[in-house]
């Protein structure tokens, strides 16, 4: 195609046939979308003392006073840390399951008070959980009402998935039993967390309880070493989207990492500082040990043994 | 200014696509960006789900696959024994996956002297349902080191990072 010349002598647009082009890439897009991974794959390597599961009824290793013996115990409702033969603490938890439901919105539902909240700002990817007032309790239920099975039969259509276990914290503050802990429902706590789901903490690695103690523009951290960024609306690679924070039950697994983050930065010069075993019931999901295992990790523990509990 | 009237002909004269194809750029460079150039070398199983973990660490080999869904376990993508099985029983070994897995081994020790390369230590990738439980998962664990695979990986999605 031949261009034709203005009378100024100003060349005008070539009128390209761009069709060829349009034709490779509505080829290449189709092709390069099914090849596009959009969730990645990992993997959590474990550290397996070798042989040592052929002895199984041999008598354990002597323990060495100097070292921490570091170990989590995970329960179904609680985390406790042991080093040195004693220990800290427990941390309580409720477990709020969420589920996602073949039809219809994803929700949380609160085993310990038969409560369920829906995710109102699922649609736009967000946090807003509310309270669903029209749950009667009981059982849990899609929102189209189907009952969601605690088991299925083998082969049966799955109604609902656990989209996540959530381990919320409870306050053990001035309480003398466990019934104490959980029998009041005010004892839960609360977090702030950020788009990716990390906790907030300030200077002495505290929780903020509440989004009003954070404004745009204030420098906050997370749990991880050198996370130290500020809140704004820019978008940016020390800035947090303040839009996007939110307030949710504060993580029994935070509560977990503040601890060991102490832990290690006390006792980093001992020549087990980066070992953890972690002990779990047999009844214990895969998801939660994953779940201890990364806050473990992250806290700089990650050399990581597992063993089992009372057997 | 009077529109010139359409050609039936070759009619792409005055459809101006200029702005699609950047459009059209865009998105092949996302796509590009997107795209792993070495490709999967793990793919999730079938009715399965993972747990999410922020774990970056990614799998630089092929190797053996362990699958334990909600109904049966897998060496290999061969069913083994049924998941509610290995719940029941008391032993810490698996026996039939115990007997798969030392097959693979000697497989693959035959393989490595074969060829002349040195005989890593046995790795396996375990891909767990999030549901699965701890008893289940430490059996599994304990089949797989006693048949020479000590190197244990489990499979997680990747949690969008910081």
């Amino acid at each position: 195609m031949a261009s034709k010349r203005k009378k100024n002598g100003v060349a005008d647009a070539p009128n390209l046939d761009l069709l060829p082009v349009m034709a490779l890439m509505t080829v290449l897009i189709p092709i390069l979308l099914s090849m596009a991974s959009f969730q990645k794959l990992a993997v959590v390597e474990i550290n397996m003392p070798e042989r040592s599961m052929m002895n199984a009824d041999g008598a354990p290793p002597e323990v060495d006073d100097q070292a921490l013996n570091l170990s989590v115990a995970v329960g179904n409702d609680y985390l406790e840390i042991w080093a040195r033969g004693g220990s800290m603490p427990k941390i309580f938890a409720d477990e709020i399951i969420e589920y996602r439901c073949q039809t219809g919105d994803n929700f949380r539902y609160h085993p310990r008070y038969q409560i369920r909240y829906i995710n109102e700002a699922a649609a736009t990817g967000g946090h807003k959980w509310v309270q669903d007032k029209s749950f009667s309790g009981g059982q849990a239920k899609c929102l189209d009402g189907t009952p969601i099975p605690d088991t299925y039969a083998k082969g049966e259509k799955r109604v609902a998935q656990k989209e996540a276990i959530i381990m919320a914290a409870r306050s053990t503050e001035g309480a003398n039993s466990e019934e104490e802990v959980f029998g009041d429902p005010a004892r839960l706590l609360r977090s702030v967390y950020n788009a990716s789901d990390s906790a907030y903490v300030d200077g002495n690695l505290e929780f903020y309880t509440s989004k009003s103690q954070l404004h745009p523009g204030m420098a906050v951290q997370t749990l991880r070493e050198n996370s130290v960024r500020k809140l704004g609306s820019a978008a940016g690679p020390a800035v947090d989207d303040f839009g996007a924070v939110y307030e949710d039950w504060r993580s029994a697994y935070d509560e977990l990492a503040k601890v060991l983050v102490g832990i290690h930065n006390r006792f980093i010069d001992l020549p087990d500082a980066d070992n953890i075993i972690v002990f779990a019931g047999d009844e214990i999901p895969f998801d939660k040990i994953i779940q201890v295992m990364d806050a473990a990790r992250e806290s700089g523990f990650w050399n990581i043994q597992l063993a089992k509990l009372g057997g | 200014m009077p529109r010139k009237p359409r050609s039936f002909g070759g009619g792409s004269d005055d459809l101006n696509i200029t702005s699609l194809m950047d459009a059209m750029t865009i998105i092949l460079v996302f796509l590009l960006k997107n795209m792993d150039a070495e490709g999967n070398l793990l793919t999730q199983a079938d009715n399965l789900q993972l747990p999410n973990s922020s774990s970056q660490k990614t799998v630089q080999e092929v190797m053996l696959s362990v699958v334990v869904d909600n109904n049966q376990i897998l060496v290999d993508n061969t069913a083994v024994i049924e998941t509610d099985l290995v719940a029941q029983q008391d032993s810490l070994f698996v026996q039939p996956m115990v007997e798969a897995l030392k097959a693979k081994r000697e497989d693959e020790k035959k393989a490595a002297m074969a060829t002349g390369g040195a005989e890593g230590p046995g790795a396996v990738i375990v891909q767990l349902d999030k549901n699965i439980s701890y008893d289940v998962m430490y059996k599994t664990m304990a089949s797989c080191g006693f048949s020479g695979y000590g190197n244990v990986k489990f499979a997680v999605m990747q949690r969008n990072a910081e």
